[in-house]
């Protein structure tokens, strides 16, 4: 039968060869992530100590270093993005933000904890975002 | 090369196959992609297909009761967080209750498109791939049985256009890809038994896939199994029945092997994630206390409405008597060739596990979906159009042509031109959204709509008896679930929000769970 059958057989071997090379080659991609390749998530929270309140912002990049990523948030979208309807506004108040003391935390993506990376005040920072929504709520 | 030689009839009728299956390849690939052009309303589990694949940390967003969420909150659910990065998807689904494959391929797929915009023809890639291999089986497999040029096209399209399988193809789930495998089990399996051809290595590969894809395969394998050793048996192969009992038990054992939660899953009481495996169980042992009732009612929602099921059973069962006319001469005993005896063999025996099976799902699923019975039915389906592959000249084309043309769903292909897909909606209407929901908060009902919801600048949810006080710069837009009326939405709303607005409802958008209404400010 095997003899009669050996394209069948030819076809399957081919099939399997196709599998475990298909396997192989995913699984060496997923060996190769390592820091700094694909898309980063950047798991920004700002802690507000005097209220205990932690106001959380997520954003995307591409960036591979984290003081790129640090100057990113700052002067793109990502901290100007506007949502105007209660759940999100700047605090303009400069007393305030003698007051607080804020420090980011950054998680990248193949980190399994949360980075302490920077620590800002909240003067170093043009804007900040906090929930008032939280509160409202 | 006498194949592919047209002076010779063989040749072209060769020739002929082969033109014939590129036609229809390249039509049910565009069948496909209209139906999938064609998807607007999400089931409450594909938002969870997304999430398990690609978030380890969650499944359904996690929220507070009520309050405003930022555009970033359902712009970053879903999304690959960990690309190619199979262990964290194998652990998440070692806490749930399915095998990893499907949310592994879902993972690489998300991965490949990881910076690109989240789509619906990303997410059914895989559905879309998994439905032209069913094409090619299921093509592959009647030429094999009947050896004919065009039965093959017309079952296989009649398959491909048949409402459960396009159902299948636009769901994010993985039915479509459990599917392949059984389907491949089925076209291995007959191959071995009833054409005495060596596909052990398929075997084991669709064994493997498919219960590396969903628990209930092995229902498709085991009653499958059972009707290959009694026609083994009968025919006193003893060498191919132990072969294939040795392919199907290294296959099973590498299984269990390679992923032993499966232990847990089935067996646990104390299951991560509930014990829907021990329910399937307890289920299983009581299968004489039937549920009929039940199983019929899979019968409805497979088959289009149970009348046209109970239609194409009366009219399968006439034309077997016709069949049986035809072949028979009076005075005369029944002859049958014996093609056409294994033809009816190779039927029966797909139709009648198909049914057993409706029976053990019916007893043994948590919930009464359809797509659990998505391992058989296809081997169903193609089984009862071959029984009409018997009938003599070509008769049989006539009773598949007419099954599929009553069973045929217009809408997953000819969409309704005056509806507007509610992601759409919302690309357009990109303000803030306010989410009205009835009583108590269905987290489910929020995620399922996270197409919509990433588009729309900032989403408020609240309940309807639930204070709602806020101000609301501009225009903005209102998804109420469907037991609540517009009217009393806007009487609440109104007492809500401090200004004025006009209301203008929108019951062209199409959204699973909501009626859209849009608020717009009145100077």
């Amino acid at each position: 039968m095997m003899k009669k059958h050996w394209h069948i057989l030819l076809l399957q071997v081919v099939l399997l060869l196709a599998v475990l090379g298909s396997f192989f080659y995913l699984k060496g991609l997923g060996d190769k992530q390592v820091y700094g390749s694909g898309r980063n998530r950047y798991f920004i929270e700002v802690h507000n100590d005097l209220q205990q309140e932690v106001i959380s912002y997520t954003i995307e990049s591409y960036e591979t270093q984290l003081d790129k990523v640090l100057e990113e948030l700052q002067e793109t979208k990502a901290f100007s993005y506007q949502l105007t309807n209660g759940e999100l506004s700047i605090v303009n108040d400069m007393e305030a933000k003698k007051e607080l003391t804020a420090y980011w935390l950054i998680k990248v993506n193949w980190d399994k904890e949360y980075r302490k990376v920077q620590e800002v005040t909240l003067q170093d920072m043009d804007t900040i975002w906090i929930m008032y929504a939280q509160e409202k709520w | 090369m006498k194949l592919l030689d047209l002076k010779n009839k063989k040749g072209m009728k060769t020739v002929l196959v082969a033109v014939l299956f590129f036609v229809g390849l390249i039509a049910t690939f565009l069948i496909a992609k209209e139906a999938i052009a064609n998807k607007a309303i999400f089931d409450h589990d594909e938002s969870l297909t997304m999430s398990l694949a690609n978030e380890h940390r969650m499944g359904w967003l996690v929220f507070e009761n009520h309050g405003w969420f930022a555009k970033s909150f359902f712009q970053n659910y879903i999304v690959t967080d960990y690309p190619f990065q199979y262990k964290e998807v194998i652990a998440w689904e070692v806490e749930d209750n399915h095998p990893p494959l499907y949310y592994l391929l879902i993972n690489i797929i998300s991965s490949f498109h990881q910076r690109e915009p989240l789509t619906v023809g990303m997410m059914l890639e895989l559905n879309l791939w998994c439905f032209l291999i069913n094409y090619i089986i299921v093509y592959w497999f009647v030429y094999r049985c009947t050896k004919s040029y065009i039965y093959p096209l017309v079952i296989s399209l009649a398959f491909v256009l048949n409402p459960f399988n396009l159902e299948m193809l636009i769901m994010i789930r993985m039915y479509q890809l459990v599917s392949t495998f059984s389907l491949l089990f089925m076209a291995a399996g007959m191959s071995i038994v009833f054409f005495d051809e060596p596909w052990y290595i398929l075997l084991a590969l669709a064994i493997v896939g498919g219960g590396q894809t969903h628990y209930f395969f092995y229902y498709a394998m085991l009653l499958l199994c059972i009707c290959f050793a009694v026609v083994l048996c009968l025919q006193k192969r003893w060498k191919t029945l132990l072969l294939s009992i040795g392919t199907v038990l290294a296959a099973v054992g590498f299984n269990f092997l390679i992923f032993p939660a499966v232990f847990t899953h089935v067996f646990s009481q104390t299951a991560p994630n509930g014990n829907l495996g021990r329910e399937a169980l307890d289920g299983l042992t009581s299968i004489w206390d039937m549920n009929t009732f039940r199983a019929f009612t899979y019968f409805d929602l497979t088959w289009g409405g149970k009348w046209i099921f109970y239609f194409t059973v009366v009219l399968s069962i006439l034309i077997g008597l016709l069949f049986v006319f035809m072949q028979t001469k009076k005075g005369k005993k029944l002859k049958i060739s014996e093609t056409k005896k294994q033809l009816l063999v190779i039927g029966w025996i797909c139709i009648t596990t198909s049914c057993i099976n409706v029976y053990l799902v019916s007893q043994t699923a948590s919930y009464l979906y359809a797509r659990y019975l998505a391992m058989m039915e296809g081997i169903g389906i193609v089984g009862f159009f071959l029984l009409f592959a018997t009938l003599p000249k070509h008769f049989g084309l006539i009773p598949i042509i007419l099954i599929s043309a009553l069973t045929y769903k217009p809408t997953y292909l000819h969409r309704d031109p005056n509806l507007v897909f509610s992601f759409d909606y919302a690309k357009e209407h990109n303000g803030p959204v306010v989410v009205v929901l009835k009583e108590e908060l269905f987290i489910y009902e929020v995620c399922t709509s996270f197409l919509d919801f990433m588009e729309y600048s900032s989403v408020g949810i609240t309940h309807y008896e639930e204070p709602f006080p806020n101000h609301i710069d501009g225009d903005f837009t209102v998804y109420y679930t469907k037991d609540l009326s517009a009217k009393e939405v806007e009487t609440y709303l109104e007492k809500e929000i401090d200004k004025k607005v006009e209301w203008v409802e929108h019951p062209e958008v199409e959204t699973n769970y909501y009626y859209v209404l849009e608020a717009k400010e009145v100077q």
